[in-house]
């Protein structure tokens, strides 16, 4: 108990950091304001684009595109926030100081990745039923979201785990968004060419919104778990080192 | 000489950082999708990548570049040195150009743009300009996540007019607007072209001015204890 005490207060010291920039209430509004988006103004589109070009379907079959950035969106801003706060504590060494208190490595890890993927999958869970295009139904929309929350704590480790200092940190940060370009390839390459991103858990994903094949959704999530077993290992032993 | 050193330097600095090898992944990545466009579409898709990329890289890093060296206490080195604080603005403003220029004209290449001469004039100004918009803000923050936030607007600013001109919303008045003027320069040579250039050149040396102003403070005031 007095544990799990400990890993809040490191938690809500972090979530004090985000608050004191506007980057908390940034990590609010985006994702409402791109599930409206997506809601309103991508059906309006849809009715406009098929009348232009005298079409029954454009952008309909790419709704659940839509939808699976929906779901990740809100737990990667949150990641994303909570992974430059880890850059600023590595560099300014004060994440060593963490360590020798009773937060300890992985309580530290544990706040700073594993409760803000929560609570953006939580705000997910809200903002999803709200603006979803296709209706995918519980039990569809807690996977999507699951997942998106894996994938969203992949982006952050990734940048935290191979980068040695801030700037490396944000030219990682470029890169990291690459592992979400996976969700698009089987929407738009039919070539078995598309093999080549199957080492990205979205690219799974992706392929389990089209065809709902379990094994494509299991592999998803075994992928996610894989990379950031590999990379939280990798981001300890940087740390001791 | 010193300026050109201190280019030099910043140029192994973003190499040894990781900057060449991110935008040579970047740059694939950009070519595979402007092959997988439609021939049509390229070069409009190629204007809105070069300008929301390469172009405003210097937007984008500044933020980190700066902070880490408050850290490492580069600045505090830099302000006992003889280098004067526009050549330490204008060091990182053109190094950052040099890799925008480069990846504007692999992808202006690729995309068949017949334009590439303006398009490289564009970047490298647009490119001096947000470097140093990205260094205002980085003087003005304390985290990496308010930069984040802080930049939002600029993007905004910037990208929102320039691709309503590329789509054909016009008017003369836009081209005052940087990134308007910077569009006009990637969408081809006419009778505006130099006075784009002018518009960009006139911007950058405003900006530069605010910027050194605001640098100058800084370093006068780094160190020492106010009573």
């Amino acid at each position: 108990m007095k544990h799990y005490k400990v890993l809040y207060r490191s938690f809500l010291q972090m979530l004090s950091q985000i608050r004191r920039d506007p980057m908390l209430v940034m990590s609010l509004i985006a994702p409402s304001l791109a599930g409206a988006l997506f809601k309103f103004i991508i059906p309006a589109l849809e009715t406009f684009v098929c009348k232009e070009f005298n079409m029954n379907k454009c952008i309909q079959p790419y709704y659940v595109l839509f939808d699976l950035f929906l779901t990740i969106l809100a737990p990667t801003m949150f990641c994303f926030a909570s992974a430059m706060v880890i850059l600023m504590e590595v560099d300014d060494k004060i994440a060593n100081y963490y360590f020798v208190t009773p937060v300890g490595k992985q309580g530290y890890l544990i706040g700073r990745l594993l409760f803000p993927t929560i609570l953006g999958g939580i705000y997910s869970m809200i903002l999803f039923p709200i603006f979803n295009l296709t209706h995918p139904g519980f039990a569809l929309s807690t996977f999507y979201i699951v997942v998106a929350a894996l994938m969203s704590s992949i982006v952050s480790l990734l940048v935290i785990a191979l980068s040695s200092n801030k700037v490396e940190g944000m030219a990682m940060t470029k890169l990291a968004g690459l592992l979400l370009i996976g969700l698009i390839v089987p929407f738009f390459v039919k070539h078995p060419i598309q093999y080549v991103t199957s080492i990205l858990p979205s690219f799974w994903l992706g392929k389990f919104a089209l065809d709902h094949t379990v094994v494509n959704g299991l592999l998803s999530i075994v992928l996610s778990f894989l990379w950031i077993g590999l990379l939280a290992h990798h981001f300890e032993r940087k740390l001791v080192s | 000489m010193r300026l050109k050193n201190l280019i030099l330097g910043d140029m192994k600095f973003q190499y040894k950082y990781g900057f060449y090898a991110v935008y040579l992944i970047l740059v694939i990545l950009y070519s595979c999708i402007l092959f997988a466009l439609p021939e049509g579409w390229r070069e409009k898709a190629a204007d809105i990548m070069i300008l929301t990329d390469p172009a405003a890289m210097g937007l984008f890093f500044m933020g980190a570049i700066l902070m880490l060296e408050k850290s490492q206490r580069v600045i505090n080195s830099i302000a006992v040195s003889p280098v004067e604080t526009w050549e330490y603005i204008i060091s990182k403003a053109v190094s950052i150009s040099i890799i925008s220029v480069l990846v504007a004209l692999v992808l202006s290449l690729i995309s068949g743009k017949s334009n590439v001469f303006g398009t490289l004039t564009g970047t490298f100004l647009g490119s001096i300009i947000f470097t140093m918009l990205g260094l205002w803000i980085a003087m003005k923050v304390k985290t990496l996540n308010s930069f984040m936030v802080c930049t939002v607007p600029i993007e905004i600013i910037f990208f929102v007019p320039a691709i309503l001109y590329l789509f054909g919303i016009q008017s003369k008045w836009m081209l005052l607007l940087p990134a308007c003027a910077i569009m006009h320069m990637y969408m081809g040579y006419d009778s505006y072209f130099f006075l784009c250039l002018l518009i960009c050149v006139i911007w950058s040396t405003l900006i530069l001015y605010l910027v050194n102003k605001t640098f100058a403070k800084v370093v006068r005031n780094m160190g020492g204890m106010k009573l």
